[in-house]
């Protein structure tokens, strides 16, 4: 050996070893190491043998040197599992009840949960089975009104596509997509029917969009100028079993169309529903040529434009250009009005539009179904949180007992997690059960077909696995903290300590059971306040009367045309009190929009008039009342030409008190003559928008000719409705149309408004019950618990001359506390959440202190219910039974 | 015929540790099969053989002196058991076999 100075290697390398190394190995390893990093630096130097000794130490990183990592799950468990799953099975046994409850309460939360899951997932994959959906996107119009109301349209006009296929290379395709309402008829078995769902698409559509084909090819489906594609139950309406390849259907006006394709039915979250897709060209046909003309068409038809784009940073660019395309493409007076916008084809369920395809769904509301959900989850794992708790005394001396005999705190978290997962996988099979049996019901209300085997997907099964487990850890964890937190001694010896530690550690168990009450609080609160405005809605003077009011779309010339004979011939079916006629319901396009002038009383005022048209015994046949002047007559024969009613809104508006001369000039509703009049009443203000929306000023006048009449309007009487309906319908077959006799009834219409809201006020009653109903339950097995373990207190005080009603009082006195501050801590929350959700509407009820009061009252009295049952049940115990154990 | 196969390595360094019979600790080793077979061998592949070796009986192992070049750690000599001599005996008979059977005009 040289004699040489030692040198020590460096730091970190050896300090690395001796973390990874097995101790029975380190000694001579590090020796060797030394001893030739000594000889390398005599033979190398030292920045060699530096680099060397680095390099061998990772190598020395290698499995043989490295220490067994001392993992709880790496070392070999299985007899003790199997120990713990019998423990688990006796625990269960001996507390049936607190085991039901548990159980019950877990799998609810599961279901719920699960409920709203597959319902949010379907939301979310709305449009995006198709096979390129990422590169989609629609074209959107932000439309300037005369007035300066800028309207966000869902679509866009039939010159744009192309317009934008030439302007743009990274564009590879666009299409349009045009709805329509038609009657379709099968002229060799006389099917005919109105088809409501009947679109126009590009030739492109099949490609664009993936829907299966049955019959034909995507690529040339559309290729003809009069193809049709029909989804296969549409098929089997006009075709009836036989092959409809090639057959012709004809539509209204003897226009022949070819059937090329037969796609599968259409899934349900997609945006596009249709039930025939016909090829483009044929729009001409039905509307006319101007109807694609690339100068004529501006402003109508409205057309939804789809466009792909590949690319994503090109889209990105696109998305940013899209607000001037209009500017630097169109003529100046089109680029004032319109304005287009790109939406991600996966938005178009989102995104609220006028005119849209579907309504939209409000994200938050999806938010706050899967947040309540989750809230009713973690009511469930309270309940199971607080029992075992609260169960202390028994298991905390099996505990202390097993840690004795050598358990370790591992083994404790290992046996209460074994107990937790047994339970959650018991739970998770009832709540299976529950969701099949309440999917149904859930789908009635949502208007789905969600099943768990159709729409639960690998990511949601791996999702409620993901929820499931850490729900079994923290189920398992709480527990695990109270029991270890004890010295060992007094759990054994059950001495004072252990007492005044368990009743002293109530502040997690309390903090869950305010938890409970506060969401079961704030979800009746918020039930309430939505059937609240339901009702106010529901109850709310609209201003006109809407029962037994009968709607018939008029999609026909000839009857506009005839429309006095028409009207005479409904009329003189029985049970008819009046028809009358509107253009149409603001609902649907909003009003009519006409540039006017109100004139006299010294005043002359220019304004945009929103406006119906309408016919003259509009007013009467809707039961509308006048508050001045009168309605529209016959009698009068300058009323057809000229006189026009004011609603209040619209008085209020332009500070009119009387009708004293005043006139409205109203420009040219139809390319005729200005429409000159006076105002010759004014209406008590209605409402034929949903109570979303402001009273608006409207002005009425009597429609110049019956073409603008779009909509009979007819009120029934009551008596014998369907009667009249079948006599209605025969005298229109025969005598008035040939096309289907269809109608709706306007308070029906008026219902579907509120159907977002009417099913939010369904979901969260059922919530609220639930929530209720597991939290009511858990808090009857801790008042079980609780008061058993003051059984003995409460056996003497009886002996020493309490009443039963105090011992009740006794034992009820910290539940009734709790909820007291759970209704507290509720109360402000609910009024936020509510206050927001109250703002969507213009016409709101106000949110009374009775209503928190009376949610607070109904759990207290749920509250106080279950524990004074449990108190009773002590309370009149024969009390020489308990004392006389010891 | 022992139940425990050898491998190339392991061969070479059950080898090295009769060679040095009596010195074999870890660095001494690592010198020999350098020094005799020109191959570069670092602790690490060294140790983990070493360790098999001793598990499957063929090596026993003590710890020696300790010198200041290795920091006062002590050197573990390595010694092949009478085991380890038959596994290695019957290695060499195995190849030998295999030799033998070599017709001569094989390598012609």
């Amino acid at each position: 050996m040289p004699d040489q100075k030692f040198k020590d290697p460096p730091k970190w390398p050896s300090r690395l070893l001796r973390w990874f190394c097995r101790a029975e190995l380190l000694e001579d390893i590090e020796g060797d190491l030394m001893e030739r990093y000594q000889m390398r630096i005599t033979s190398d130097g030292l920045s060699k043998a530096n680099s060397y000794f680095l390099k061998q130490v990772f190598l020395l990183f290698r499995p043989g040197i490295i220490k067994h990592p001392r993992l709880p799950f790496l070392r070999n468990h299985n007899d003790m599992l199997n120990k713990y799953f019998q423990y688990t099975a006796r625990q269960l046994l001996n507390a049936k009840n607190y085991a039901v409850i548990n159980i019950f309460g877990l799998a609810v939360g599961i279901a719920a949960c699960l409920i709203i899951l597959l319902y949010i997932n379907e939301e979310w994959s709305y449009d995006t089975f198709h096979a390129e959906s990422d590169s989609i996107y629609r074209v959107t119009t932000d439309e300037t009104e005369d007035d300066g109301v800028v309207r966000h349209l869902a679509n866009a006009y039939p010159p744009l596509a192309p317009l934008l296929a030439s302007t743009y290379p990274e564009i590879t395709e666009v299409c349009r997509y045009f709805p329509s309402n038609l009657s379709v008829k099968n002229p060799e078995n006389n099917t005919i029917n109105q088809e409501s769902q009947f679109f126009f698409g590009d030739s492109v559509f099949f490609e664009m969009f993936t829907f299966p084909f049955e019959q034909g090819t995507a690529e040339t489906a559309l290729d003809q100028p009069n193809a049709v594609v029909l989804t296969h139950s549409t098929a089997r309406r006009y075709f009836k079993g036989e092959d409809p390849m090639g057959k012709s259907l004809l539509l209204e006006g003897g226009i022949d169309i070819k059937v090329t394709g037969v796609i599968e039915d259409i899934p349900a979250n997609s945006s596009l529903q249709f039930d025939f897709l016909a090829a483009i060209p044929l729009v001409r046909k039905v509307m006319g040529d101007w109807a694609l003309h690339p100068q004529h068409s501006w402003y109508y038809p409205p057309m939804y434009t789809f466009i792909k784009v590949p690319n994503k940073d090109d889209a990105e660019r696109l998305i940013e250009g899209m607000p001037s395309f209009s500017e630097n493409h169109l003529s100046e007076r089109l680029a004032e009005q319109k304005r287009f916008n790109m939406q991600p084809l996966h938005r178009v369920h989102f995104e609220s539009l006028e005119g849209d395809l579907e309504p939209a769904t409000n994200p938050s509301v999806l938010h706050i179904l899967l947040a309540v959900a989750f809230l009713i989850l973690a009511i469930g794992c309270s309940n199971y949180i607080n029992l075992a708790l609260s169960r202390g005394v028994q298991r905390f001396r099996e505990i202390g007992m097993r840690k004795v005999l050598g358990a370790g705190n591992g083994h404790i978290l290992m046996q209460l997690s074994v107990e937790s997962f047994s339970y959650l996988a018991l739970a998770l099979l009832l709540a299976l059960g529950m969701v099949q049996l309440a999917l149904p019901h859930f789908n009635g209300i949502m208007e789905r077909e969600l099943s768990l085997w159709t729409n639960g997907g690998w990511y949601l099964s791996l999702g409620t696995l993901l929820v499931l487990g850490l729900m079994g850890l923290i189920n398992a964890f709480f527990p695990y903290l109270a029991v270890t937190r004890f010295d060992l001694n007094n759990v054994i010896k059950g001495g004072k300590s252990l007492k005044v530690n368990l009743n002293g550690g109530g502040v997690i168990k309390n903090g869950f059971v305010v938890f409970q009450f506060v969401t079961a609080i704030a979800l009746l609160v918020a039930t309430f306040t939505i059937q609240q405005q339901l009702r106010f809605i529901q109850q709310k003077n609209l201003g006109l009367q809407a029962e037994q009011v009968m709607i018939i779309p008029i999609r026909d010339d000839s009857i506009q045309n005839n429309f006095s004979t028409a009207k005479e011939l409904m009329l003189s079916v029985p049970g008819v009190n009046s028809v009358s006629a509107i253009s149409n319901f603001p609902w649907e396009r909003g009003y009519y929009n006409f540039q006017s002038t109100i004139n006299g009383q010294g005043k002359s005022i220019e304004a945009n008039l929103q406006t119906l048209l309408v016919e003259e015994d509009f007013v009467p046949t809707l039961n509308m009342e006048m508050v001045q002047g009168r309605s529209f007559s016959k009698d009068f024969g300058s009323d057809a030409t000229g006189a026009f009613i004011l609603n209040e809104a619209a008085a209020r508006k332009f500070n009119i008190q009387n009708l004293d001369g005043l006139r409205i000039n109203m420009s040219s509703i139809n390319a005729g003559d200005p429409k000159v009049g006076e105002v010759v009443g004014i209406v008590k203000d209605f409402h034929l928008k949903s109570l979303h929306h402001e009273m608006e000023p409207v002005v009425l006048t009597v429609a110049p000719q019956s073409y603008f009449l779009d909509n009979f309007v007819i009120r029934l009487q009551t008596d014998d409705l369907e009667q009249y309906i079948n006599q209605l319908s025969s005298i229109w077959q025969s005598e008035i149309s040939e096309r289907p006799f269809e109608y709706f009834f306007l308070d029906e219409a008026f219902q579907a408004f509120y159907l977002k809201e009417s099913r939010l006020a369904k979901i969260f009653s059922y919530f609220a019950i639930l929530a209720l109903i597991i939290a009511g339950l858990g808090l009857f097995a801790l008042a079980a618990y609780l008061s058993e373990r003051r059984m003995k207190e409460m056996s003497i005080r009886k002996i020493l001359g309490a009443a039963v009603w105090q011992i009740v009082g006794l034992l009820s006195r910290d539940f009734v506390r709790l909820v007291l501050i759970a209704i507290v801590v509720a109360s402000p929350l609910a009024w936020l959440g509510m206050n927001y959700w109250l703002s969507d509407f213009a016409f709101r009820v106000d949110l009374h202190w009775w209503v928190f009061v009376g949610a607070g009252l109904m759990t207290l009295a749920i509250a106080v219910g279950t524990v004074s049952l449990q108190g009773l049940k002590t309370a009149r115990a024969n009390p020489v039974e308990s004392i006389q154990q010891d | 015929m022992s139940k425990y196969r050898l491998g190339e390595f392991e061969e070479v360094v059950l080898l090295t540790v009769a060679v040095l019979y009596g010195k074999a600790y870890g660095v001494a080793i690592l010198s020999e099969i350098e020094e005799r077979l020109n191959r570069e061998v670092s602790i690490g592949s060294l140790r983990t053989v070493l360790n098999r070796l001793e598990k499957k009986g063929c090596l026993s192992s003590e710890f020696g002196e300790s010198t200041a070049m290795r920091g006062g750690k002590r050197k573990r000599f390595f010694k092949v058991t009478k085991y380890g001599q038959k596994v290695l005996q019957e290695t060499r008979a195995q190849r030998q076999q295999l030799w033998d059977a070599i017709p001569k005009t094989a390598f012609e």
